[in-house]
């Protein structure tokens, strides 16, 4: 059991340090910046309550924003997502049949937890970039921005998700 | 105050999360011109729309106010053309008359504006009551107008409220004429029929038409002479001989719109009593 906090409290602290200090200046083609933070949330318990939820997003992005020097931008978007969480959840996964101190990882729910992790991804990253600028000039642009940098993002937490697995 | 406990704890994720998130925006606002222009723009456009949601309520609140004020002022110009009209009338008849009369018995009138509040239907009478009482100056026996036409007179009046007789209850009976021509006639209402009003006593050589427009004749205390009453729909089939001369009667639709009346006005006669007590004067010596 204590093992399991460790392991949950290393891997976001990495995942964290690599977003600031090492994702968050990528920019693969000028075009994707890969986002990998919202993974977090699936290596927290799936019973894990809404309120509990909330102030893990708000923390994770209040957190990189203090660093990155970006403030609210972060903290705003990924608390939207740390609100779903629960939602999302409920939707995919049957806590009335599956434990809810596990963790929504590949390992427990199997496909579900790639379908979760590409939400969380796919609705932090709109919402980021949506609050980024409030202005979109080039549509194209956005959207081609946007979807590379969903999928960038996708491919990295994936592989966090697959070691975290692993160990 | 239990449940509304009860009802914060429950829901105290959303309340959190608006927190939370008021938090972060707030944040997210403080930092760059662009952002804060932004923030600016919504703020400016919900702040903008709110004040105009406030004051569109607040103009509807005041709509009943700015009604009353306006009813007073319909009131008042009413009565400045019934003065001018009189006037006219006076200045004409002074003018052809070597008796002239005194101008200042021309300015009498007075309109009050009143609501009314009830409709009372008592085996075919109609009768509505007005929020305008003695305390207002209103007394027995004055004449009643809306703003297209005559409506009664008043026929009881206490302090607060008075009561008013329509033209179109049987027992009410207003002497008029049609205008531009020289004679009297009775209006009442049409034996048998409800909100139908007959012009009796119209001699036969009268020569009268349809659409021909009915006034007060003057010959009360009740109404001045001129004030519209309604126009000629049709000759009835009925008529009547009296010392050798055959009198006609008319049909007439009426200007005022009865079922949809809710404000008239009460013609105040400054000299009102003075009149009053020369008729009572005059029936006394009868």
């Amino acid at each position: 059991m204590m093992e399991n906090y460790i392991k949950t409290i290393f891997f976001i602290a990495v995942i964290i340090i690599i977003q600031i200090w090492g994702l968050n200046d990528v920019r693969i083609f000028r075009v994707a910046t890969p986002y990998i933070y919202p993974v977090i949330l699936l290596f927290l318990p799936i019973g894990l309550t809404k309120v509990k939820s909330i102030f893990w997003a708000f923390f994770t992005g209040f957190v990189i924003d203090s660093i990155v020097y970006t403030p609210g931008l972060n903290t705003a978007s990924f608390t939207i997502v740390g609100f779903l969480r629960p939602y999302l959840i409920n939707t995919l996964i049957d806590t009335e049949t599956i434990l809810t101190t596990k963790t929504p990882t590949i390992s427990n729910v199997k496909w579900k937890s790639v379908v979760l992790m590409m939400e969380f991804i796919a609705i932090n990253t709109t919402l980021l970039f949506i609050f980024d600028s409030f202005y979109i000039s080039d549509i194209y642009y956005f959207f081609f921005s946007l979807v590379s940098s969903i999928i960038l993002s996708l491919v990295i937490s994936f592989i966090f998700v697959y070691i975290y697995d692993l160990i | 105050m239990h449940k509304l406990f009860e009802f914060i704890i429950h829901k105290k994720h959303w309340f959190l999360f608006i927190l939370l998130e008021t938090f972060a925006f707030l944040l997210l606002f403080n930092t760059g011109i662009h952002r804060r222009a932004i923030a600016l723009f919504v703020e400016n456009t919900f702040v903008g729309n709110l004040n105009k949601a406030i004051s569109d309520y607040k103009s509807y609140i005041g709509l009943k106010n700015e009604n009353d004020s306006l009813r007073l002022r319909i009131g008042y110009l009413e009565e400045l053309y019934m003065q001018s009209l009189l006037n006219f009338e006076e200045y004409k008849s002074k003018y052809k008359d070597v008796n002239g009369i005194n101008l200042n018995d021309s300015i009498r009138l007075r309109y009050v504006p009143a609501s009314i509040i009830n409709r009372n239907k008592y085996n075919d009478n109609i009768y509505y009551v007005v929020n305008k009482g003695s305390k207002d100056g209103i007394r027995k026996d004055l004449g009643v107008v809306s703003y297209s036409g005559v409506v009664g007179s008043v026929m009881s009046v206490s302090d607060n409220y008075s009561v008013v007789i329509p033209i179109i209850n049987p027992l009410s009976q207003l002497s008029c004429r049609i205008k531009d021509k020289q004679f009297f006639g009775s209006l009442s209402v049409l034996s048998g029929s409800m909100n139908k009003l007959k012009l009796s006593n119209v001699p036969s050589y009268i020569e009268v038409s349809k659409g021909d427009t009915i006034v007060t004749s003057g010959y009360s205390s009740i109404f001045p002479k001129g004030i519209k009453v309604g126009v000629i729909d049709k000759e009835t089939n009925s008529y009547r001989v009296s010392n050798s001369r055959y009198f006609k009667e008319y049909i007439v639709d009426l200007f005022t719109d009865f079922d949809n009346m809710a404000y008239v006005y009460i013609l105040v006669d400054k000299y009102d009593k003075e009149l009053d007590s020369i008729n009572r004067e005059i029936m006394t010596t009868k």
